[in-house]
């Protein structure tokens, strides 16, 4: 699901061999997901987090011109953060209005409450008369 | 921009370690070996090269300062990191794990060894390694050949003659 052809962004950085996407894990526990995006060197208003429908959109676009402006010379790049875009599928379980996102050391991670009814209940014991 | 910024690398994945060696040419600050101890996640590197500096920028996301050690021997930077394991089990997606890493780098011999700075920010761990002052250079007077010294030159270059005939 996620975007391949952003890829072409590294042309910018004058290599096809940077990294650009940024690695996603994702956890469930019973009460909520968590989804932890290792995108390192931003801030975190270069974030944009949206929902449309059923797809959860993270993205990134940090200026760079003020970088190339500065004469300066990068001997290796391996990694650029700076524009990239990921799509994930939410599930109906996902309450939608809850959703909460921080940065923090470079991972910016988005805490996705189930809805009550999503949530597994522990199973009810009935007593025999 | 320039072009020289990544060039392919030649990677051993036969070995346990990924030994890297790189094109030399324009890499004044080169890897000397890459340990990855954990495959999953490379830790990558941005290297950038000032009029008076280096800067080595390295993805750390999720490593707090205090799990990040910088040890230098002679010219060889090393970086390592670790952080304790996830607790947590339940993935449906895992692409990272950072637990632990080692990363090494050759330094030029033009810089400032005892002036290397580190600080993290953003999961960006930046070393600033300084370039050495350049001394001025030198400047060579010429000065004219005095006569008796143009004499005696020739009076060698005859004697090799000679000794050729």
């Amino acid at each position: 699901m996620d975007d391949v052809f952003n890829r072409s962004i590294s042309d910018l950085a004058g290599t096809d061999y940077a990294v650009t996407t940024p690695s996603v894990n994702v956890t469930e526990s019973n009460e909520n997901y968590t989804l932890e995006v290792a995108a390192p060197g931003l801030n975190k208003n270069d974030f944009n987090i949206t929902v449309e429908k059923d797809q959860l959109i993270i993205s990134s676009s940090k200026e760079t011109q003020e970088e190339e402006k500065k004469e300066n010379k990068w001997t290796r790049k391996e990694f650029n953060y700076q524009s990239f875009r990921r799509t994930f599928h939410i599930t109906d379980a996902v309450d939608i209005a809850k959703i909460e996102a921080s940065y923090n050391n470079g991972i910016l991670t988005l805490l996705l409450p189930k809805r009550e009814e999503a949530k597994e209940k522990s199973p009810t014991t009935i007593e025999i008369k | 921009m320039t072009n020289n910024v990544c060039r392919p690398r030649h990677i051993d994945h036969s070995g346990q370690f990924n030994k890297v060696f790189e094109n030399l040419f324009n890499k004044p600050v080169r890897e000397f070996i890459q340990e990855q101890k954990n495959h999953l996640s490379p830790v990558y590197a941005n290297i950038e090269e000032l009029s008076d500096m280096f800067i080595i920028h390295l993805a750390i996301p999720g490593y707090d300062k205090t799990k990040i050690g910088i040890s230098q021997k002679k010219n060889k930077l090393t970086i390592t990191g670790k952080k304790d394991a996830d607790s947590v089990q339940n993935f449906k997606i895992k692409e990272f794990d950072f637990s632990s890493f080692e990363r090494s780098f050759y330094l030029p011999e033009d810089v400032q060894n005892d002036k290397i700075e580190a600080s993290v920010e953003n999961g960006i761990l930046k070393v600033v390694i300084l370039k050495a002052e350049q001394k001025p250079p030198v400047k060579v007077t010429i000065c004219q050949v005095s006569q008796h010294r143009k004499s005696k030159s020739v009076f060698a270059w005859k004697n090799i003659h000679q000794f050729d005939g």
